[in-house]
């Protein structure tokens, strides 16, 4: 053995042993407090003694094994080859790893009077002097030594290499020695080296402190005979008392998160909210639900374009929810809540325009108490799902029990009254609290090419108009429409309806993949008989001697580049100039706003406030987005913004037993091995030649709405379904009426709520520190 | 599937049934006498009917009050069956060859924890190579696990077998396994009495275990158990398992009260003055009946032992059973690879402490992977062991191809494929 140092205690530790003199074999005992601290620090000393030539045997003891359970390291040490294999029942010396340990083990166990202790301290040994009396007693304070040399924290200082160093002194080794063990041990041993040499050289001699030891008395043992011992091993104890909690290093949090479909919906429908009210066969609180944000549930549940569908995290699966044909399908069934209508506040507001935008901010308004008044310039109200959209993808009598929910709370509709025409906007804004200014968009746009005046030539919106009022627009045997959305594709329709011949082709200058109008009614359209032509872009219409339309002169045209739409850019092909031949045109080109103000007002960047005061825009006049949904959402933003304006309270959602975060749950988090496959629900379509024959609806209900809704996985919201409750390994989840919370005495932050939530409910965070 | 009628005869209803469904009928009647049962299984050729047939019987409501529950393997049915059985529920499985050894870790789960399952095992050999048909290896390999082991000879001892392995299993709070032949049993059909429910309740009380798990007083089981204490553990369940010698006449002597039939751990035949005496199990020791009796009319003083229980080992009645024989012939129908036929090194230790005379062990293996033993092959044996000028250092093998190839003939078919076929 290495005796260099010089050290007068050179063997003091060895030297003292009287057991086992016949094997010349020296024992060690270390304890420590959980982890690998105490298994080092057993490691470096076994090496310090197999560098010296010695015989080693090294060992932990492993008791449970759990942060902050005490656990003992060994080393064996002989000029011979060990053959005992048993563990060690009396040490020759003990050393100590953190004072508290004290409290917990008898850390002198087995150890014979003159022992040594070794303590991790920064008290001077004669302290110990009645805990310790009769054995020989050694300090160093370890603790802040690893501290000084950035190991570990305040409350978890790493001291074994520190109380090794003092150790290998008491031991008799050299630094030399000390550095090598830990060069042998250790990947990257500079701060631990330091640490130790400065245990080294600080640790307090041993001092036998006087008097007889003194052995706590040993605790009575739990079974005495196999009779009191139970048939099967389990914790005597409620298992509730091991507080797994203080394992943990991350926890859950219960957080709810927005579902894609209520997200990408323009009108701010709670879809996922209305599914699940569906799913669980209240029908009439799904509809309650659909028309806390619009009026129109029977309008969108036919006519929305349902972007909601297109994000839905069940496409991942087997398809997006039928989110549409719910809506209808609640529209349906759903029993008309009864609407109190509130206590009138005095305040009276003007809505120009009975479309859905209008209509949306009047719902939401007259929910709120306003006097409101409606004024609709054509005779009968609705605006374009009236006078647009054709009776075969919307119902009149849809329409018209939607806008009788609405005349239910109090709302006034003057139809015949043109704002701007028959009565100013200064007016109004004189007479009422607010204006809400919601004309849609009612002008044609002009392609400006020759002959679109001619005889026989229409524009799509005012072909529409006529129609739809019953004014008997002429319908041609051979009918071209100009346009690619969902004016080009309604007209189509009507004249597909109204031509003797039901000859109608629809030339786009793009293809079929841009087209802006919802691919569903496409589809019908061309199943019907409706002919297109892709990559034709208009010129001039063709007219004979007599003025009458013969033809739509085109060019025709292949895709480019990208423009600012994201959609590829047709350019013309030269020399493909060609005349298809026809005896009516319309032009479903687009739309423009005809606001009914002849100065300049502006309007602000929200889509909703304008330069006057208390007149406020909404709907398609304001953001031209040209859908139904889009208009609704609108219209309601524009009633809030009425309610603030006239010192409305603001509104904030009603607390839930999680907080709702601001991001939308995706398909990723979704846990697919707990949501059966399911196809989705289409909804019936009639027959082409039963279409043709006039106006019935084209598209039917689904009939099980509530199957369909079962689809739905309710991304991102809890649904008690218990799984966390049930996959949690420790009594941590805490169920009460339908809500949960973690018990934090008992998480042990595995995350396995986390893994098994079916719908991302539950988020891991770092444990605060 | 139609219920079982109410019977007017005390025996219950005579049926023509597979040994398969009279497991089946055992282990709805026991589920019935409780109140309900919990059943977990995974299908596997020759148990499948087993199972089929009760989830049928759970299906349409003839077992009251009971879950099927299934599952993905054989593991997880004896981890579900742990759990169901812990929460004081009695429990039943049925499983063969591969799917029993799937289940070997929770076969010592279940016992430690006290759990009283009972598992029908449908003896097969056990692969490679492939093999459907019966021998013992699959049960005997875990004959040290902690469970009770019945080898029935009969279908209708099938069926009695578990309403008594209930009975004495979950008095004791150790599993029982019920063994049957493949196909010589699960698959032939037989005459069976199926017990009236009414007689069967008095004779099976409900189990309901006083510790158990309890939501309102949690505990933690099955965990760490510190070396100081594990061994009384182990020592608490093998004295257990050492009370079914003690426990287990009482019930068999009510059972024959009550139904008329009588069974025995060991069971003798024609053994008074028998100066040979084959020891067996399962369907070899009904066959063996026959070869005794033969060899009786032709003077020979044969008899028979067959051995009922396996586990614990009925040593102290063994030793009685072979009591004045000169030579005992043991059949094993599985082998310990590298040692002897299992029940022969039983016998053998069994016979240690005996007072001498002891009789002379002449050890045999016969039957695996589904060989058929015949009369003729009992015979052999009887005959080898009456001629055998000493015992026999290492045990015979009957049925296998010769050690060596005498005058040029080729011990195996030329072609590889003729083995396989």
């Amino acid at each position: 053995m290495d005796r260099g140092g010089g050290e007068d205690r050179a063997g003091t530790i060895l030297a003292e042993s009287s057991a086992r003199e016949a094997h010349a074999v020296r024992e060690l005992r270390f304890h420590g407090r959980g982890g690998q601290g105490v298994v080092l620090l057993s490691k470096l000393v076994a090496r310090l003694y197999f560098q010296a030539g010695k015989h080693v045997k090294e060992f932990p003891k492993f008791g449970v094994e759990r942060r902050g359970a005490p656990v003992e390291g060994y080393v064996r040490v002989s000029d011979q080859p060990i053959e005992l294999a048993c563990q060690i029942y009396e040490p020759d010396a003990v050393a100590v790893m953190a004072e508290s340990i004290l409290d917990q083990v008898d850390v002198t166990a087995g150890l014979q009077p003159g022992g040594m202790l070794l303590l991790n301290s920064p008290h001077p040994p004669e302290t110990f002097r009645s805990r310790f009396a009769g054995f020989r007693v050694a300090t160093v304070d370890a603790s802040a030594i690893a501290l000084r040399h950035g190991l570990g924290t305040p409350l978890a200082p790493i001291a074994n290499t520190a109380l090794f160093g003092a150790f290998a002194r008491l031991a008799g080794f050299s630094r030399e020695t000390v550095a090598a063990a830990l060069q042998a041990e250790l990947k990257r041993p500079e701060r631990d080296r330091r640490a130790a040499l400065e245990g080294y050289a600080s640790v307090r001699p041993a001092v036998l402190l006087p008097g007889t030891p003194q052995r706590p008395p040993s605790p009575p043992p739990a079974f005495r005979t196999l009779e009191e011992l139970p048939d099967l091993a389990y914790s005597l104890r409620d298992a509730r008392g091991v507080r797994t909690g203080t394992w943990r290093s991350q926890r859950p949090v219960y957080r709810f998160k927005v579902a894609p479909c209520h997200a990408r919906c323009p009108a701010g429908n709670d879809v996922r909210g209305f599914l699940g009210a569906l799913a669980a066969g209240a029908v009439d609180r799904a509809l309650e639900i659909l028309l806390e944000t619009s009026p129109l549930p029977g309008v969108c549940g036919r006519v929305c374009p349902h972007p909601c569908e297109d994000e839905c995290n069940r496409i991942a699966l087997d398809g997006a929810v039928a989110v549409r044909a719910a809506e209808r399908f609640v529209a349906e069934r759903g029993a008309e809540p009864r609407w109190e209508v509130p206590p009138r506040n005095g305040r009276r507001v003007a809505v120009v325009g009975s479309g859905p935008a209008g209509l949306s901010a009047a719902w939401q308004l007259g929910r709120r108490g306003y006097r409101v008044v409606v004024f609709e310039a054509a005779p009968e109200p609705g605006g374009m799902l009236r006078l647009g959209i054709p009776a075969y993808r919307l119902p009149r009598e849809v329409l018209d029990r939607e806008l009788a929910r609405i005349g239910g709370l109090g709302v006034e509709i003057r139809c015949g009254v043109h704002v701007g025409r028959d009565v100013g906007v200064e007016a109004l804004v004189r007479d009422y609290d607010a204006v809400v200014v919601a004309v849609g968009q009612q002008g044609d746009l002009r392609l400006g090419i020759p002959g679109e005046d001619a005889p026989g030539a229409f524009h799509g919106l005012s072909f529409l108009r006529e129609h739809h009022l019953g004014r008997g627009v002429r319908v041609g045997e051979k009918v071209i429409v100009i346009g690619g959305g969902n004016t080009a594709v309604d007209v189509a329709g009507v004249c597909l309806r109204e031509s003797p011949t039901r000859d109608v082709t629809i030339v786009y200058r793009r293809s079929r993949a841009e087209m802006p109008a919802i691919p569903e009614e496409v589809d019908q359209i061309l199943d019907e008989g409706v002919r297109l032509v892709e990559l034709a872009s208009p010129l001039a219409v063709e007219t004979d001697a007599a003025g009458r339309v013969v033809g739509l002169r085109c060019q025709q045209m292949e895709l480019g580049e990208p423009d600012g739409s994201g959609r590829r850019r047709p350019v013309p092909v030269a020399g493909s100039e060609h005349v298809l031949p026809c005896d009516q045109v319309v032009f479903a080109t687009g739309q423009a706003r005809s606001l009914p103000w002849a100065h300049d007002v502006e309007i602000a960047a929200d889509g909703i406030h304008t330069s006057l005061a208390n007149v406020f825009v909404c709907g398609d006049a304001s953001t031209g987005e040209g859908t139904v949904a889009a208009a609704i959402g609108s219209g309601r933003r524009a009633a809030l913004a009425v309610h603030r304006a006239l010192g409305g309270r603001p509104e904030v959602p009603a607390p839930s037993w999680a907080p709702q975060v601001e991001e939308i749950l995706r398909a990723e988090r979704i846990h697919w091995a707990h949501v059966e496959p399911q196809p989705r629900s289409e909804p019936p379509r009639r027959a082409v030649e039963q279409r043709l024959r006039g106006y019935e609806e084209v598209v039917g209900s689904i009939a099980d709405g509530a199957a369909e809704a079962r689809r739905c996985i309710q991304c991102g919201t809890c649904t008690a379904c218990d799984r966390c409750f049930v996959f949690c390994p420790e009594p941590a989840v805490i169920r009460r009426h339908g809500t949960y919370a973690f018990d934090l005495e008992y998480c042990k932050g595995c995350g396995v709520c986390f893994e098994e939530c079916p719908r991302g409910v539950i988020d891991m965070v770092e444990e605060p520190a | 599937m139609k219920p079982i009628p109410a019977a007017a005869d005390p025996r219950g209803v005579r049926e023509l049934l597979t040994g398969n469904h009279a497991a089946s009928y055992g282990a709805m009647l026991a589920g019935n006498a409780n109140g309900g049962i919990v059943i977990s299984a995974y299908p596997i050729t020759p148990q499948t009917d087993v199972v089929k047939r009760l989830s049928d019987l759970v299906a349409d409501g003839t077992l009251v009050n009971s879950r099927f529950i299934p599952v993905e393997s054989e593991h997880s049915a004896m981890a579900v069956l742990i759990a169901a059985s812990m929460t004081g529920a009695r429990t039943f499985t049925a499983t063969s060859s591969q799917g029993l050894l799937l289940m070997a870790e929770l076969i010592w789960w279940a016992a430690a924890s006290r759990a009283p399952v009972l598992l029908v095992n449908v003896n097969r050999a056990l692969a490679p190579g492939w093999s459907i048909w019966t021998d013992q290896q699959d049960s005997l390999s875990l004959r040290d696990a902690g469970w009770i082991q019945y080898y029935c000879a009969s279908n209708q001892e099938v069926l009695d077998s578990i309403v008594l392995g209930y009975r004495v299993g979950e008095a004791l709070r150790v599993p029982a396994m019920v063994v049957l032949d493949a196909f010589v049993l699960s698959h032939t059909a037989e005459e069976v009495w199926i017990p009236p429910l009414e007689t069967v309740r008095r004779f099976l009380p409900p189990y309901r275990p006083q510790v158990k798990l309890d939501p309102d007083d949690p505990r933690t089981f099955g965990g760490l158990v510190v070396p100081e204490l594990y061994p009384s553990f182990r020592r608490k369940l093998d004295r257990a398992l050492a009370r079914v010698e003690a426990l287990e006449p009482a019930a068999e002597a009510e059972f024959a009260r009550l139904f008329g039939r009588t069974y025995r751990a060991v069971e003798a035949y024609r053994a008074e003055g028998a100066r040979v005496m084959l020891l067996a199990s399962a369907t070899p020791a009904r066959t063996a009946r026959v070869a005794v009796d033969r060899l009786r009319e032709r003077g020979i003083a044969a008899g028979l032992v067959r051995l009922r229980r396996f586990r614990p080992f009925p040593a102290a009645s063994l030793r009685r059973a072979l009591q004045g024989a000169q030579r005992v012939a043991v059949l094993d129908r599985n082998v310990s690879l590298g040692g002897e036929g299992i029940l022969a090194t039983e016998v053998k230790s069994a016979l240690y402490g005996a007072p001498a005379p002891r009789p002379e062990v002449h050890p045999f293996i016969a039957g695996l992977g589904g060989q058929d033993i015949t009369v003729e092959t009992i015979l052999e044996i009887f005959e080898r062991t009456l001629g055998a000028a000493r015992v026999p250092e290492e045990p015979v093998w009957l049925g296998v191809l010769a050690e060596r190839a005498s005058a040029g003939a080729p011990v195996l078919p030329e072609q590889e494929e003729g083995v396989c076929r």
